[in-house]
């Protein structure tokens, strides 16, 4: 499972834009984190036992 | 003629009361007087626009009847692409891209006989909702033009509430057809997704992006919709079963149609009046012979939030190619593909295969219990340019952007048809709009309930000001 730790996404935006203004980029993890902190909970639907099937199909049956 | 509709307007031309080349005259007339105050238009087809009207009026000479859309001037959203006509996105990473092929689209269009006035301004590459453009100019709203008209689709949602022509192609990708349809108070439909061809559009999101027209009613949606929708072997996701054509009858009955609603995701945080609004509008369904069935919907903003993973992700690879001309995109525009880099695979992954999981808790919860859902489309009425927070009448702050998407969001991730129509006027004069969602390719059912709607007259006739002598 993905690292959506602050430091981490901090650590992947300052090797992914080592440009970029540091509250450019602060504004950029600061966005992101919140949209990480929002899906981890969800994770916890995808485990196997709970729905093998949960596979990687986002189209419409 | 100008706020006429498509049903009135198609039956005047077989009347051979107007002809095309009068009425695309008189609506490019309208849209040059305009063009100063709102914005709409970012580039005009004129010579092409005549020769169509011509065609015409020279088919129903002929006694050649192709659609409704014969001979009704319509216009795009400027992402759809057009052979030999500059196709900007609303960017200038594309200012001087002139395709050489038309999108499905606009080919079905000009095969059922609609004229085309132009392409409309847009939210930069389809990437916000105020289309306030920085590069070229805001959007603004016919019935304030001090206010957003929504995007991203907002030249068209512009387009269509001042008159300037009688529908405009829109696309939605977190509810950009919805937001400028609830801003301007225009109807607008996205349609289920796969209904209708992507192909020769500018991307956002693969696999939230749908096209659906503007239109000043939702009957005048529906004749779009039947001229473009069905399989289309060039956009792998274009759903592959023939379209049959939608007919729905005046007035249509509603009897016996379950409508779910649901206080809980719905209402927080949107102003009183919208709410008051819709539960005004569930009233008068039940008068209609419609059974009102309340759901827990809660979880619905846990599908919001796959959105916000799965967007960004998504429009970070569609831009990613041309990183050269980064500098060529605003930096506002810039810093939502930029986030979109950071997205872990993972995560994204993860969101898709929940997106799977909510499909069938809808299917559950939702469309085993009712046949459509009914609630407001956006929670504030159209906000000033410039606005990033609004105040609804109870006091209570709320961030523009948030209040704006967190009700459409949802049907994009889930890729059910979704439409919105005028429902009234708040205090403040401006358009308010219910949204109405389907099961999937439920269309027929979610146009009939905005349909009888309409034509019952339940939102009035109100028309924006006329800042010009059109």
């Amino acid at each position: 499972m993905a690292d959506t730790s602050k430091t981490n996404i901090e650590a992947l935006a300052a090797a992914i834009y080592p440009e970029m203004a540091s509250d450019e980029r602060a504004a950029l993890v600061r966005v992101w984190s919140a949209a990480a902190a929002r899906l981890e909970p969800l994770k916890q639907q995808l485990r196997p036992t709970v729905d093998p099937d949960a596979r990687f199909n986002p189209l419409p049956d | 003629m100008p706020f006429s509709t498509i049903t009135e307007t198609a039956a005047l031309l077989r009347q051979r009361k107007i002809s095309s080349r009068e009425l695309t005259a008189e609506a490019l007339r309208h849209a040059k007087a305009a063009q100063s105050h709102w914005n709409a238009f970012l580039t005009l087809t004129e010579e092409l626009a005549g020769a169509q009207a011509e065609a015409a009026d020279e088919a129903f000479s002929r006694g050649e009847d192709r659609s409704p859309l014969q001979g009704i001037p319509i216009a795009l959203k400027d992402l759809y692409f057009t052979k030999g006509i500059r196709t900007t996105g609303g960017s200038r990473l594309f200012g001087d891209f002139v395709p050489d092929f038309d999108s499905t689209v606009v080919a079905r269009l000009a095969q059922d006989g609609a004229v085309l006035m132009g392409k409309l301004g847009m939210h930069e590459l389809a990437f916000g909702i105020t289309n306030n453009n920085a590069h070229y100019g805001p959007v603004r709203n016919p019935w304030d033009p001090q206010r957003i008209p929504g995007g991203s689709s907002g030249g068209s949602g512009a387009a269509v509430a001042g008159g300037l022509v009688f529908a405009a192609m829109g696309s939605d990708t977190g509810g950009s057809i919805r937001i400028p349809a609830s801003y301007c108070g225009t109807a607008g439909l996205k349609p289920t997704y796969g209904l209708v061809s992507r192909h020769g559009t500018f991307p956002l999101g693969y696999s939230l992006d749908h096209m659906g027209p503007l239109a000043r009613t939702s009957r005048d949606c529906l004749h779009v919709l039947n001229a473009i929708a069905g399989p289309d072997a060039t956009d792998p996701y274009c759903r592959s079963q023939a379209y049959t054509p939608i007919d729905i009858p005046a007035q249509p009955s509603l009897a016996g149609l379950r409508i779910g609603w649901s206080e809980e995701f719905f209402f927080p945080g949107i102003d009183p009046e919208i709410r008051a609004m819709v539960e005004s509008a569930l009233r008068q369904y039940e008068q209609w012979g419609a059974r009102l069935v309340p759901l827990r919907l809660g979880w619905l903003d846990d599908v919001v939030a796959l959105s916000h993973v799965i967007l960004p992700a998504e429009a970070a690879s569609v831009v990613e190619p041309y990183q050269a001309d980064w500098d060529k995109i605003s930096p506002e525009v810039r810093a939502l593909f930029a986030g979109g880099k950071l997205v872990p695979a993972v995560d994204y992954l993860q969101a898709q295969r929940l997106r799977r999981i909510y499909r069938q808790r809808m299917q559950a919860e939702v469309w085993n219990q009712c046949d459509v859902l009914l609630g407001p489309t956006t929670a504030i009425t159209a906000p000033p340019i410039g606005a990033s927070t609004v105040t609804l009448s109870d006091g209570q702050p709320v961030e523009v952007r948030a209040a704006s998407t967190r009700l459409v969001r949802a049907f994009n991730v889930l890729g059910v048809p979704a439409h919105s129509f005028l429902g009234g006027f708040h205090t403040n004069q401006l358009p308010m709009s219910l949204q109405i969602i389907g099961p999937p390719l439920g269309e027929r059912l979610v146009l009939a309930a905005a349909i009888r709607w309409e034509e019952e007259g339940m939102a009035g006739s109100r028309r924006p000001p006329i800042p010009f002598v059109p």
